[in-house]
């Protein structure tokens, strides 16, 4: 069946994404409060990372519901390549460690869960690192849009599937050498 | 003379100022093209036109909207979505009375309707893929993306598409080549399992995924370090855990889609057998042996192996393959069929897409899932069936209005009623059964049966037979009136 119904999910989950990385960045640029529905997309978009990161979750946290788990096994392939991607600004931003990629993004899903509330062990986020997060939040969410539509070009009519490497083809980050 | 680069906010204005203008001038022209096509073109039932209106009062909206209304930062958001709607109309195109089998869509529709609600609405077109598909939900889908925009009136919206009386609507497509080939269009079933399936998937594969993921993660993680190659290349030091973990959590969302394609598909397959009996076995038989048997899900689009499928499903109909001394079941006229279905059965007995599965662990992985839940699933999916098709459609259990059929068939009369005095029509499923039968006698007793006129003849039998059994059904009691009134008037 052609599921209308996932092209729904995934059309939302992106809209949702988009209206909180906007409101990210408009806590970077220090411009105002945020209304209740900014604050519900940060929320939900914070406990929707949080979910697909792997590095960021505790043996002793509550289990996953099963709609976000089976969201985020659909979408966390998605998350690692948009951070592959954003290496360079991951750099600018001072960031040159493994360590400290992951203690950034656990730091940002705290932050996003609670709004403008820090909780517990997490830190302010800095103007930069708001418009870090605001970036990771819009590539995932345009890269959910790219799936849906193509970007505006035909999908091939046919692909040749190697069943061997079905990971192939996709960017990771290999250095070049 | 060199212009300077576009400083971010320059280039945000442009785009703006262009998709505003041009995402308006498509929604309005959207607009036109669904309000005409429910003005000029001819359906088999209303259900074409429902989803025209759909996508016209849904555009009409749209483009009001993105004049002024939308956020700049979701304007490719309304172009994601228009891009996703427009395609749509195509369905109401391709479901012209000319383009039908028209005078079965009725029948299937009131099916179909029965096994979900009156307020369910089913566009059938021919695709010239070859294949059989079904696709949807468009009501659910449209409503979900709209509530994702805050500024979109939703409540308005339910109350220009009539949600009250419109609840859903699918597309369900048939191979154009096989137009009059009623039989096959058993496959329909499958299709219509989708439905059923598509409810458990939303309420319950999520949680048993949930259940097993960890397990299903520990044996994927301990197969990809395992299997990683010696001379890796060098990794960006961002990312030295990440890369792995990358890898893992592609074969943990390709093993999830394996399974959840594959677990849809034969429960989808469970349903047809469950409605149709014999008739969904031949009709996927006779589908499957144009193909591959055994093909890995890898390669095709994450679908069981058809020789998977096909055991699967005549697990469900041993009872209609064995002979009854007692009531002298199966009576000759659908020996011919029984004696087909159980060459089908031995074609099943080899394990060639149980190896091929085993092959690779994506596949592996997923299928232990499936065994793990299928049973349970199983029971669960067929429960969720009305009571009026809560009892399996099995041919042992219908075989003498079954034999009357077959008999009128053969006499080249259509297969629309059990018997002419007993007024009483013959049920879809029924008048599928005794093609099939017929069908099978035919090719088995009469070596030179088989030829263009042979089948054209029998199809059209047979679509008459549906459209006469769904008048009769529709209209019976009061043309059973009229008659008597006649009768009563006569002197």
């Amino acid at each position: 069946m052609e599921d209308l119904g996932l092209i729904a999910e995934l059309f939302k989950t992106s809209s949702t994404l988009v209206r909180a990385a906007a409101s990210l960045e408009k806590l970077g640029n220090r411009k105002g409060e945020f209304d209740p529905s900014e604050k519900e997309a940060l929320s939900w978009s914070g406990k929707f990372l949080l979910a697909m990161d792997w590095n960021a979750q505790k043996p002793s946290d509550p289990p996953v519901s099963g709609g976000l788990a089976l969201q985020a096994t659909s979408v966390r392939p998605t998350f690692y390549s948009c951070l592959f991607r954003m290496a360079p600004q991951i750099r600018s931003a001072g960031m040159q460690s493994e360590k400290e990629l992951i203690s950034f993004l656990i730091n940002l899903y705290k932050y996003l869960i609670s709004p403008g509330m820090p909780s517990k062990g997490s830190k302010e986020l800095s103007s930069e690192n708001s418009k870090l997060g605001a970036s990771l939040l819009r590539e995932i969410a345009e890269s959910i849009l790219v799936q849906i539509n193509n970007n505006g070009l035909p999908r091939p009519f046919t692909t040749l599937k190697d069943e061997w490497k079905p990971t192939a083809n996709e960017l990771t980050p290999f250095l070049a050498f | 003379m060199n212009s300077p680069p576009f400083s971010p906010s320059e280039e945000g204005i442009w785009n703006e100022q262009i998709r505003r203008r041009e995402l308006h001038r498509c929604a309005e022209t959207l607009v036109g093209l669904a309000e005409n096509v429910q003005l000029a073109e001819d359906f088999a039932s209303e259900a074409p036109k429902i989803l025209a209106k759909l996508i016209a009062e849904t555009a009409k909206m749209l483009a009001d909207l993105v004049k002024e209304i939308v956020p700049a930062q979701d304007l490719g958001q309304i172009n994601a979505l228009l891009v996703f709607i427009t395609p749509h109309l195509r369905y109401v195109e391709r479901a012209r009375v000319s383009q039908t089998p028209w005078s079965i869509v009725p029948s299937a529709e009131q099916l179909f309707k029965l096994g979900t609600n009156s307020k369910c609405h089913f566009v059938i077109r021919p695709s010239w893929a070859y294949n059989y598909s079904i696709i949807g939900e468009f009501v659910g889908a449209y409503q979900n993306c709209l509530s994702a925009l805050s500024w979109f009136p939703i409540a308005e919206w339910k109350e220009k598409v009539d949600l009250k009386n419109c609840a859903s609507i699918y597309c369900i497509s048939f191979p154009r080549i096989e137009r009059s080939n009623c039989l096959l269009h058993a496959n329909w079933g499958h299709e219509f399992g989708h439905i059923l399936v598509g409810k458990w998937v939303i309420d319950e594969f999520a949680k048993a995924w949930a259940s097993d993921e960890a397990a299903i993660k520990k044996q994927i993680e301990d197969h990809v370090k395992k299997n990683l190659p010696r001379n890796l290349p060098p990794v960006d030091s961002l990312f030295r855990e990440m890369v792995i973990q990358d890898i893992v959590a592609k074969e943990m969302r390709a093993t999830m889609e394996v399974a959840q394609q594959g677990l849809v598909e034969l429960l989808c397959d469970r349903v047809s057998v469950h409605i149709f009996g014999p008739s969904a076995i031949a009709a996927s038989l006779e589908f499957a042996a144009r193909f591959v048997l055994d093909v890995s899900p890898l390669q095709s689009s994450n679908y069981p192996p058809w020789r998977y499928r096909l055991r699967k499903m005549l697990q469900r109909c041993k009872s209609d393959l064995l002979e009854n001394r007692d009531t002298g079941y199966p009576k000759p006229e659908i020996n011919a069929f029984i004696e087909w279905l159980r060459i089908g059965q031995r074609l099943t007995e080899a394990k060639r897409d149980l190896e091929v599965i085993e092959l690779h662990s994506t596949t592996k992985e997923a299928y232990n899932f499936i065994d793990k839940h299928w049973e349970e699933v199983a029971e669960k999916v067929i429960s969720m069936l009305p009571p009026e098709l809560s009892k399996p459609y099995l041919l042992c259990e219908h075989e003498k209005a079954v034999v009357e059929l077959i008999k009128r068939l053969q006499r080249g009369i259509p297969p629309n009623e059990i018997s002419h005095l007993s007024r009483e029509p013959a049920s879809f499923q029924e008048i599928m059964s005794s093609a099939w039968a017929y069908k099978m006698g035919q090719i088995a007793n009469k070596p030179s049966w088989g030829g263009a006129d042979d089948f054209g003849l029998l199809f059209r039998l047979v679509l008459k037979g549906c459209e006469n059994s769904f008048v009769h059904s529709k209209w019976g009691k009061e043309i059973a009136k009229i008659d008597e009134h006649t009768v009563q008037e006569k002197p």
